[in-house]
């Protein structure tokens, strides 16, 4: 996967956590080296779930301006500094499209069309990621719930929007995930 | 369903929706008042964001267009780091905190919105209190001993003394006595003021005669003002 995230190693990860470090202190020249290092990361997070470049633009910049905001809360013991990053702006994007309405902007039946995204292990590593599990986990439950569990989480879509997109009734939809979120939660542990 | 889900497999299912944002409407409205009522299911709901975070390692990278970064940078606060670094210094805590812009009299601070990936630090009452002539006060309430630590980070010269006065929503001015012209003070708050100590309450400061402090109302318009956020 040609990445312009954190490649090079610990170095890489130590950069990042590094930067966020100095944002907290109120530094916007590492701000920048955070936009630098994560831009087209976060970009595709927003993209995937706004389905619009523009919109995913504008909410890139509630993203960054989150990050100058919280940097100091960045926990290395409990994420790495990427996939902290990730959830900021998986978490503002399906923010965005809740205050927009829901499935105004998305072709819906895109929602289940995903690549198969999965980082190598090498790529984790440099990412600094430890919890990579879940692929693992993910990997092992029936194409469907795997299916929809993706679209949950790289469109931000909700039930009642799978359900179309998969053309299933709501009911069926919620007992493939939920049965599909149990076996996760048995397959990642309880600790 | 084939067979109905028992409750602990319910929790552990409602736990992964929310982090997953698929519900809607009522079923989201009450997952979220369980989250905010109820610490073990909030931690399950925690645990599962940081268990599904690492997907997005997997997607697929998007360019941006060359001028992004200009339009966020111009969104950042107000280059006078300063003040802004100086004020976070003065939380001492370890908390990065949002940056006030001086807007006339309405400030930014910070925002408790949840976040899922961190825990959450134990509640602390601050304001940012700014104006457009300069003046930045800071205010950090110890509800335990009653005591509002309020520094002045830059101040108008006059002659007059800089009175306090928190503002509940929709309600009146209410002094909260002297701050210092310049430096730290600590106030200590009757009880009868400590509840006015609110989310959304407005923190005013106007320049006032020292001599007949405190104020029953203020004479004059303030010159800094800032909203009361709870960590």
């Amino acid at each position: 996967m040609a990445s312009p995230t954190p490649s090079a190693g610990d170095g890489a990860r130590a950069r990042l956590v590094h930067a966020l470090g100095e944002v907290a202190g109120g530094d916007r020249k590492a701000l920048k080296t955070v936009y630098d290092l994560t831009a087209a990361k976060l970009m595709g997070v927003c993209l995937r779930i706004c389905q619009d470049r523009e919109a995913a633009e504008d909410v890139m910049q509630e993203v960054y301006l989150k990050v100058w905001d919280r940097a100091g809360r960045f926990d290395a013991s409990r994420a790495s500094p990427i996939t902290w990053l990730c959830t900021i702006a998986r978490n503002t994007a399906i923010d965005w499209r809740r205050a927009r309405g829901l499935g105004e902007t998305a072709p819906v039946e895109a929602a289940l069309d995903l690549p198969d995204g999965r980082p190598s292990a090498e790529a984790l590593l440099e990412a600094g990621e430890t919890r990579a599990r879940i692929f693992d986990c993910l990997e092992a439950l029936e194409e469907k719930p795997r299916g929809a569990i993706r679209a949950a989480f790289f469109h931000g879509r909700t039930y009642p929007e799978l359900a179309a997109a998969a053309a299933v009734p709501l009911g069926t939809m919620k007992s493939w995930i939920r049965r599909g979120l149990l076996q996760l939660r048995g397959c990642l542990g309880d600790g | 369903m084939a067979e109905p889900l028992r409750p602990e497999e319910e929790d552990i299912a409602l736990a992964a929706e929310l982090a997953l944002g698929l519900l809607e409407g009522d079923e989201l409205a009450a997952a979220r008042r369980r989250q905010l009522a109820d610490p073990a299911f909030a931690a399950a709901v925690d645990r599962w964001v940081l268990d599904f975070a690492p997907l997005a390692l997997g997607g697929v990278d998007a360019p941006v267009s060359a001028g992004l970064w200009q339009r966020i940078e111009a969104r950042l606060p107000g280059e006078d780091q300063a003040t802004v670094v100086a004020l976070r210094r003065w939380r001492a805590t370890a908390i990065a905190t949002s940056a006030a812009a001086a807007v006339l009299l309405a400030i930014l601070l910070l925002r408790p919105v949840p976040q899922p990936v961190v825990l959450p630090p134990p509640p602390v009452v601050v304001a940012q209190i700014t104006g457009t002539g300069g003046a930045a006060f800071a205010a950090r309430y110890d509800a335990d001993a009653g005591m509002l630590h309020v520094r002045t980070e830059a101040m108008p010269t006059s002659r007059r003394a800089p009175e306090l006065w928190v503002i509940p929503a929709g309600g009146k001015p209410v002094s909260l006595g002297l701050v210092a012209a310049q430096g730290n003070r600590d106030m200590a708050v009757t009880p009868a003021h400590r509840a006015l100590l609110a989310e959304g309450a407005t923190l005013a400061v106007t320049m006032e005669d020292a001599a007949t402090a405190p104020h029953a109302g203020p004479s004059g318009p303030p010159v800094a003002a800032g909203k009361i956020t709870i960590l």
